[in-house]
């Protein structure tokens, strides 16, 4: 049986090395190129003819957009859809990514906390940099709940900056941890397919059960790391 | 005029819709999504429990390194780490019940 973690490994394509970094185009980065070209032609046919009653495939761009902006609505109200485009693209990157991950012999960027953590580290210093720009100097009151005596700053405020940035970090962990682990049951089980000859029949049905379960993991999770964004986001817009 | 009127209408199919929408998702999701919804709480509580230790106690080794003053900074900022773990679980707790209403 191949190893199970052998389709986790990151293999450059193209070496490039400048200053002594290695900034080699990777599968990973393959893939990453793939899913925004992936994206671009979904909306770029779908949005092709744009008409005011939608047809099928506009109805379909229709339906994501409209999702999202549902979401950022009820997440963070109305003030949120200022950063539509952001949370809007945070979505489809990683929900194309995770399904793009699903097919053969195909690389999920999702499953590596250094793809999932930068984007997270970008969600932060979003959220920051608007909690700063919204509240100028009263963005330190997020680190200082009311109600809370000043005698006990020096112990609250480590606590709720470890507590702020250790949020991207529970987001990214949580991703990682969802994709790795599907797709290394996926392979497991499918290496029993060829190992046990005929009676492969059954993993082989437990597998196609599981990769549709993957699906909507894929989808799921990208939709539950977006909520969080926005519910990072409405901390950082609403917190007093 | 007769614009207003039918984005009145509109308005009112949305809102039928939506009310439909609700009540069908709510009865017929909530058996199925029991187990799903529980097993994500779970993984929820223990990534943020453990990333809250884990960046506190970065932080920790981060700054012994800035300040050579190994092992003294790391122990305290693991502690505040946890402690912002527990906090991030608390409050997410509490986010829950109210999302669900109190019973």
């Amino acid at each position: 049986m191949s190893n199970p973690m052998e389709q986790f490994n990151i293999k450059p394509l193209i070496p490039i090395e400048a200053k002594g970094y290695d900034i080699s185009f990777t599968n990973s980065s393959l893939f990453m190129v793939l899913a925004v070209v992936v994206i671009s032609l979904l909306f770029g046919l779908c949005l092709r003819k744009r008409t005011i009653i939608p047809g099928k495939a506009q109805a379909f761009a229709e339906m994501i957009y409209d999702f999202i902006h549902n979401l950022l609505r009820e997440n963070v109200g109305p003030e949120g859809l200022k950063y539509f485009s952001f949370i809007f693209s945070l979505f489809l990157f990683v929900a194309v990514g995770n399904v793009l991950g699903l097919f053969p012999y195909a690389f999920t960027f999702t499953s590596h906390v250094a793809a999932v953590g930068t984007l997270s580290l970008i969600a932060l210093l979003f959220n920051i940099s608007v909690g700063i720009k919204k509240k100028k100097w009263g963005y330190i009151r997020t680190f200082m709940p009311k109600g809370i005596p000043w005698a006990l700053a020096p112990l609250v405020m480590p606590i709720e900056t470890i507590s702020l940035l250790s949020k991207p970090f529970s987001l990214t962990v949580r991703l990682v941890a969802n994709m790795t682990v599907g797709h290394i049951m996926l392979k497991i089980i499918a290496g029993f397919i060829v190992g046990l000859g005929v009676l492969g029949a059954v993993p082989l049905l437990f597998d196609s059960c599981i990769i549709v379960f993957e699906l909507f993991i894929a989808l799921l999770q990208a939709f539950i790391y977006t909520v969080l964004s926005c519910i990072y986001l409405s901390d950082a817009i609403h917190s007093h | 005029m007769e614009d207003r009127e039918l984005s009145k209408d509109i308005d009112n199919l949305d809102r039928k819709i939506r009310e439909l929408r609700e009540k069908e998702t709510g009865s017929s999701e909530k058996g199925s999504s029991t187990y799903i919804g529980a097993a994500h709480i779970g993984i929820r509580i223990a990534a943020d429990l453990l990333s809250g230790i884990a960046v506190g106690a970065g932080i920790g080794y981060v700054l012994d390194k800035v300040f050579d003053t190994r092992p003294y900074l790391f122990a305290v900022f693991l502690l505040f780490g946890g402690a912002a773990g527990f906090l991030n679980v608390y409050r997410m707790a509490k986010d829950e019940e109210n999302k669900k209403g109190v019973r």
